[in-house]
């Protein structure tokens, strides 16, 4: 009797179904080990497949396009205002309806919450850009479009993929 | 609604993992086996728990773990071929003392296992005092000794 031949005595073996789950279980291994070398890609946030950054005019945001539900999250906003005294930074209602702020660095000078939005305004720096970080938290999972506008100049639309 | 939800995905997970991590796993927990499972359930428990540490969501989570395996209880018994899907089917790894070595690299076991198994639970000394190991469907290696001794060197009162 052959190897893969099923045996009655003293078990009745389904070799047959022993030898699909096995072929089964390597392919769901090769399945799993794809996962991890997408995980460190960073398909599933937190890596360089997730980083991104977006410009229009004064303004450069990187975010995290893959995110995942109630993990905090960086948003780095650069905007560059040579002549300005103040600047503004605004993101759409979306944003304030999705995600929850957990922390902004530099801390705005002012804040309104209205119908166009969260506006943050900050004081300019003395040189250079201002450079704006926000920390916030995805309220659940799905797909977002998001935007954000900068004064004196420069608005970007940018999607956020959020896995459960 | 979410609760009920997040432990049906979550018990469908580990089911796959510890279903795919082999059967040797469930039978023979080496150290880094133990530390797997325990990360695994730190892991498991801390995505259903996430920010709500109620008591109504702990026996909603409690519930359904124990409604999906009372299901899967009453699905093996009344459909036995999902039975064997969800929890394998023995596999005979020696039959009288030659090992199936095909077999026993699939199921990533070793004839040092078989032999642990075979001293363990008879006493048995070489491949030779075997009529069969067979690697059960619960993970352990079940072994049947030969009738009468294989070797005429046996020392008085072994098995």
């Amino acid at each position: 009797m052959r190897e893969q031949d099923s045996r009655s005595y003293p078990v009745r073996e389904e070799m047959r179904l022993q030898y699909a789950f096995w072929a089964w279980e390597r392919a769901t291994w090769v399945a799993i080990a794809v996962v991890v070398l997408l995980a460190l890609s960073g398909l599933f946030a937190h890596g360089p497949l997730s980083k991104r950054t977006v410009k229009d005019g004064a303004l450069s945001l990187t975010y995290e396009r893959f995110q995942r539900a109630t993990a905090v999250a960086r948003l780095a906003a650069t905007i560059s205002a040579p002549n300005a005294d103040e600047v503004s930074l605004r993101l759409d209602p979306s944003f304030s309806d999705n995600f929850q702020i957990a922390d902004i660095e530099p801390r705005p000078s002012s804040s309104t919450a209205g119908p166009r939005g969260l506006e943050l305004v900050f004081r300019a720096p003395t040189e250079g850009d201002l450079a704006v970080v926000i920390w916030a938290t995805p309220r659940s999972f799905g797909l977002f479009d998001l935007n954000a506008t900068a004064d004196p100049q420069g608005q970007v639309a940018f999607s956020i993929l959020v896995y459960p | 609604m979410d609760s009920v939800i997040k432990s049906v995905i979550v018990y469908l997970v580990l089911w796959l993992v510890i279903r795919v991590s082999g059967r040797r796993t469930l039978g023979q927990l080496t150290v880094f086996d133990f530390l797997l499972f325990l990360i695994v359930g730190g892991a498991a428990q801390r995505s259903l728990m996430a920010q709500d540490y109620s008591l109504t969501h702990a026996f909603l989570v409690i519930a359904t773990f124990v409604i999906i395996d009372i299901t899967l209880s009453l699905v093996e018994i009344h459909v036995p071929s999902i039975g064997k899907i969800l929890n394998g089917v023995p596999t005979i790894v020696v039959e009288n003392g030659r090992v199936l070595s095909g077999r026993l690299r699939r199921a990533r076991l070793t004839e040092d296992n078989v032999l642990e198994a075979a001293r363990r639970l008879h006493g048995l000394e070489t491949m030779d005092d075997i009529k069969f190991a067979i690697f059960e469907a619960s993970g352990e290696i079940s072994i049947i000794p030969q009738r009468k001794p294989a070797r005429r060197d046996r020392a008085p009162g072994g098995e």
